[in-house]
């Protein structure tokens, strides 16, 4: 699903924000990167999500050589994807319903499809009657969600989660940490970029360490290690 | 793209709108201006056209013959000049008819011409009125004329067409120069109009992008704003015009009574029938070309 061959990326000469990484993923895997600020984690999300180029090196992700992708292409892989932030980035004035309908209308879903769909969704992330609440009225995990739910109504390939739980209390933060491993076993491939520890160290799934651009650790059902 | 789709982007381009009225009603109002201006120079212009065609047909060319030019070589002169595509009509007068026509004029029934009775002191001004139908050909005819057997002189008075020419070659310039200057202007206020929406929306776009919406659908509500903006500026000083122009042809005509008959002024619709889309096209142009400078800077995530 995500295969990276001696990807690497740099914003300044001579310093590399990822350094010759080689990463694997499978079809309906869950993976943690980890690694402190500065590590190139988010470098990662940026170059998956084809909002930086790289500067050398192969990224296949779906399908799609990313490096050779044509701008106008671009537009069409992001549909594959579905991206949650630590911010959460919803619009504030819209509600709930509309914020989730805004990812389908943006890629020209019928009106129809938009009904049924849209409280499907809210459904999953256990947000069912929230529809007309606005951001503003919602907890932090709650607006997670909404955000979680905006990722998924189009059905992606791939869900990346950019510090999904950044903004949000202990218990709130494993209540989504769940969430994800619950997309994920209904077949979503999810990649979490997270500093977490404990969550990281309690889920036991595959965990990819960075440091400095480099990928130094790749376990299969690993822990959080300080590298 | 889906109904729903351009509804969306419909809703979108008002809500831009309606969220910096301020900027909006500034590109609006200049470019009603410029598109009002269109309209005047565009009025005038074509009304002194007119009136300049009338007088040039209304007013002949003048041909006289040689002495002891004979009936026959005058009628075969009248062909030569009846076959050219710019003629409209030629009528012949004989000296007899010259000299009828100068007494009347003159000495208005007085004794005076009885000294001349039979005596024809206009005995060589038999002549060809040359009516044209093509004013801008006169010099053209005139040096063909001039060319032919037993023409002695050619008369033409050309003197109102070319001043009124040169009138509107003056109009034109000065009005493309004002209206070319608030062109630029209504872009640049557009540009303005569209950059606070899209800075105001940046993250919306965002979002958008990340989303997979393309390019074309994160620019579509901005467009679209354009163009909204462009057809209001150009419906406000083409309803005004419509209703203006009317008022300004009667005050024209009452303040200088004295053009009653002469001066014909072309209907509104005639002056609508190009203005009405010309101005609908320009509002709209203005608006497409400043939006599309916007996104293309701005929008490229």
């Amino acid at each position: 699903m995500i295969d990276l061959i001696d990807v690497s990326k740099s914003y300044v000469k001579g310093s590399l924000a990822v350094n010759h990484a080689n990463l694997h993923v499978d079809k309906g895997e869950f993976v943690f990167v980890v690694g402190s600020s500065g590590s190139g984690k988010s470098t990662l999300i940026k170059l998956l999500m084809k909002e930086l180029d790289t500067t050398s090196g192969q990224l296949i992700v779906s399908g799609e050589r990313l490096e050779t992708m044509k701008h106008r292409r671009v537009a069409k892989y992001r549909r594959k994807l579905g991206v949650v932030f630590q911010d959460f980035r919803l619009l504030k004035d819209r509600n709930v319903y509309e914020n989730v309908a805004f990812a389908q209308r943006v890629i020209g879903r019928p009106g129809k499809v938009i009904r049924r769909r849209v409280p499907e969704v809210l459904q999953e992330v256990g947000l069912a009657g929230k529809d007309k609440s606005y951001p503003d009225e919602l907890s932090g995990g709650e607006q997670q969600r909404v955000a979680l739910a905006r990722a998924l109504v189009n059905r992606p390939d791939i869900l990346l989660a950019d510090e999904p739980t950044g903004n949000l209390d202990p218990q709130t933060a494993e209540e989504i940490m769940n969430l994800l491993a619950e997309i994920n076993e209904r077949g979503t491939t999810v990649l979490v970029v997270t500093h977490n520890k404990d969550i990281v160290n309690a889920m036991k799934k595959r965990v990819v360490t960075m440091h400095e651009g480099v990928i130094v650790s790749d376990e299969k059902e690993g822990g959080y290690h300080e590298a | 793209m889906r109904p729903s789709t351009i509804w969306f982007t419909l809703k979108q381009g008002v809500k831009n709108i309606k969220r910096n009225w301020m900027f909006s009603l500034a590109s609006i109002l200049t470019m009603a201006a410029c598109i009002f201006l269109v309209g005047v120079f565009y009025s005038i212009v074509n009304n002194v056209d007119n009136i300049a065609h009338k007088v040039e047909q209304e007013v002949p060319i003048t041909v006289f013959f040689e002495e002891g030019t004979t009936q026959e070589q005058i009628d075969v002169i009248g062909e030569q000049i009846r076959q050219r595509p710019e003629v409209e009509n030629i009528v012949f007068k004989s000296a007899e008819e010259a000299w009828n026509d100068f007494k009347d004029q003159y000495f208005q029934g007085s004794e005076a011409a009885e000294g001349f009775k039979d005596d024809n002191p206009l005995v060589n001004s038999a002549n060809y009125q040359v009516y044209m139908n093509q004013i801008e050909m006169q010099s053209d005819l005139v040096s063909y004329i001039q060319g032919l057997e037993h023409v002695r002189e050619v008369e033409q008075s050309e003197q109102a067409a070319k001043t009124l020419g040169s009138f509107n070659r003056l109009v034109s310039v000065a009005s493309m120069v004002v209206i070319g200057l608030l062109v630029l202007i209504s872009i640049f206020l557009i540009h303005n109009t569209i950059s606070v929406g899209v800075s105001v929306r940046k993250e919306e776009i965002g979002i958008m992008k990340y989303i997979g919406a393309t390019d074309g659908f994160v620019r579509a509500p901005f467009v679209m704003e354009g163009i909204v903006l462009g057809v209001i500026g150009a419906a406000i000083p083409l309803t005004a015009l419509y209703f203006l122009y009317n008022s300004a042809v009667e005050y024209v005509l009452t303040k200088f009574n004295v053009l009653t008959g002469v001066v014909a002024f072309i209907p509104v619709y005639e002056i609508y029938q190009t203005l009405l889309p010309l101005g609908l096209a320009l509002g709209i142009g203005i608006g497409l070309i400043g939006s599309f400078w916007t996104t293309r800077k701005h929008l490229r995530v």
